[in-house]
């Protein structure tokens, strides 16, 4: 896995801390790398111990934004809107570039 | 169904030939808005090998007695509204498809207008004169704007129901108001008629032209099942000015925008309700307009705090010529003004208790403990650059 992040501060002034910034996580595929199951890293879920997977139940959404291709660091994100198998909605991205997964409200 | 349709073919130019009806059979063109090219000609010049486009000075060398118009859109604009008007004044159903291009539908007038002379004879009677407008009566809506458009200036023709279908038949494909793309695709495959087109299964249109295509397989055999979409209701209360000689400096215009507010807010209408909206309309002595809508953060009816808001637009605005007239129109007014009050009041310090807080506590800590947050890019399809959170530094 490439060690590369995303950089939420890029083009923000100086001083400013970006809210809402995206949070990795680990995401098993299925053969057309949809998220099957995520397993999160950072947070602690309440009722389940960390680094247990949750199975994706459904799609509801995909979209892909390619954006600052000009920039050193260009974005090629694919979001999904998925439910978990405990019922929550959740919003992912794979970033194409560093081919890591992240969480991040939309 | 019955629906009338009002064309004015070229309609800008036309409205320049209204005041010159002297040029209406001779070769005329009407400049572009930078006065450099053709924007419309009359027939009598594009026989003469004038074309739509053109270099004005192109023109000039291939038609020695061209008459060159100058465009006035202010001009343009008030003929737009006496059309509309006009069939706004026999039907209370009324559509407005482009400038000099409206529909009206005249089902359920036949006690007001008996027969379709009289229609007729009601609608010509409010239409400006000199538009010369062609008048389309048929069951639909594009059956109505094909007869309208297929008739002589000044005419009438009325399309039957049982007729459409024949009538429609040996059009040109052209003239089904589809994208230049759609036509042009059509053409290539052969379709130059609207006859040729309907002779075609619908399915097989749809599946070559989509849902658009559909729709047009529909109108093209006189069964346009599109119904007028009706302008809503907007209640204005207008005023108006004229400058002589043109106003030249800004302050001028300034003080007759001020002046025009004080009339306006004196309107009957106005009393004891509020303005949500406002529209200021300038227009330059030799007919271009500059126009601004300003909607209020909150209903007013406080004269100053309109004034205020105006008075800062027309400082920064940039007027195309000397000021001929000026106008001002109060729209979508409001019978209350709500304001969103503080649910605990108690709670809410002053902001002024909060300031000396912060700066105490930055004195004590070195740096401010409180954020506060802002917009940075709320546009950003990436959402963490929307919002970020500042110091709270007062």
């Amino acid at each position: 896995m490439n060690d590369r992040q995303p950089n939420p501060a890029d083009g923000m002034k100086k001083g400013l801390r970006p809210i809402n910034r995206p949070r990795e996580l680990v995401v098993q595929t299925d053969d057309r790398s949809r998220p099957q199951a995520v397993t999160f890293v950072q947070d602690r879920p309440s009722h389940r111990q960390q680094g247990q997977p949750y199975q994706v139940e459904t799609i509801d959404e995909v979209w892909r934004i390619v954006d600052e291709w000009w920039r050193v660091s260009p974005i090629t994100r694919t979001y999904y809107r998925v439910n978990l198998d405990d019922g929550r909605p959740l919003t992912l991205f794979h970033d194409e570039i560093a081919d890591t997964w992240f969480v991040q409200r939309y | 169904m019955k629906i009338a349709c009002l064309v004015v073919p070229n309609f800008a130019l036309a409205c320049e030939l209204a005041s010159q009806p002297g040029l209406a059979n001779e070769p005329a063109a009407l400049a572009d808005g930078g006065g450099l090219r053709v924007a419309q000609a009359t027939p009598a010049a594009i026989r003469r090998g004038v074309q739509p486009g053109m270099a004005l000075r192109e023109a000039v060398n291939l038609c020695a007695t061209l008459a060159v118009l100058e465009s006035h859109p202010a001009r343009h604009e008030q003929a737009a509204t006496a059309c509309v008007e006009a069939l706004g004044s026999v039907s209370p159903l009324v559509e407005e498809a482009g400038p000099g291009w409206v529909y009206a539908d005249a089902q359920g007038l036949d006690r007001l207008y008996p027969t379709i002379d009289a229609l007729d004879h009601a609608i010509r009677r409010a239409t400006p004169q000199g538009l010369r407008p062609r008048l389309g009566i048929a069951a639909h809506k594009f059956t109505a704007y094909v007869a309208a458009h297929d008739t002589r200036p000044g005419g009438t023709q009325v399309v039957a129901a049982g007729d459409a279908a024949a009538f429609l038949a040996p059009r040109p494909i052209t003239l089904l108001p589809l994208g230049h793309d759609l036509i042009t695709r059509m053409q290539i495959l052969g379709l130059n008629t609207l006859g040729a087109f309907v002779g075609l299964p619908r399915a097989s249109v749809e599946a070559q032209f989509g849902r658009e295509g559909g729709w047009a397989w529909q109108a093209a055999s006189g069964r346009d099942t599109t119904s007028i979409q009706a302008r809503p209701y907007r209640e204005r209360i207008h005023e108006s000015t004229e400058a002589e000689p043109p106003l030249v400096s800004r302050e001028a215009v300034q003080y007759s925008m001020q002046q025009l507010l004080g009339r306006v807010v004196r309107h009957r209408a106005v009393q004891g309700r509020f303005i949500r909206s406002l529209c200021m309309q300038i227009t330059s002595e030799d007919g271009r307009i500059w126009r601004h809508e300003q909607t209020l953060k909150e209903p007013s009816n406080d004269r100053e705090y309109c004034w205020r808001l105006l008075r800062t637009i027309l400082e920064r605005a940039q007027y195309p010529a000397p000021v001929g007239a000026l106008s001002l129109e109060l729209m979508e007014l409001s019978q209350e003004s709500g304001k969103q009050t503080v649910l605990f009041p108690g709670r809410v310090r002053h902001p002024a208790r909060l300031d000396e807080m912060m700066r105490q506590l930055k004195t004590r800590y070195g740096t401010p403990p409180m954020k506060r947050v802002v917009e940075v890019e709320p546009w950003s399809r990436i959402p963490e650059r929307r919002y970020a959170l500042m110091d709270y530094d007062p």
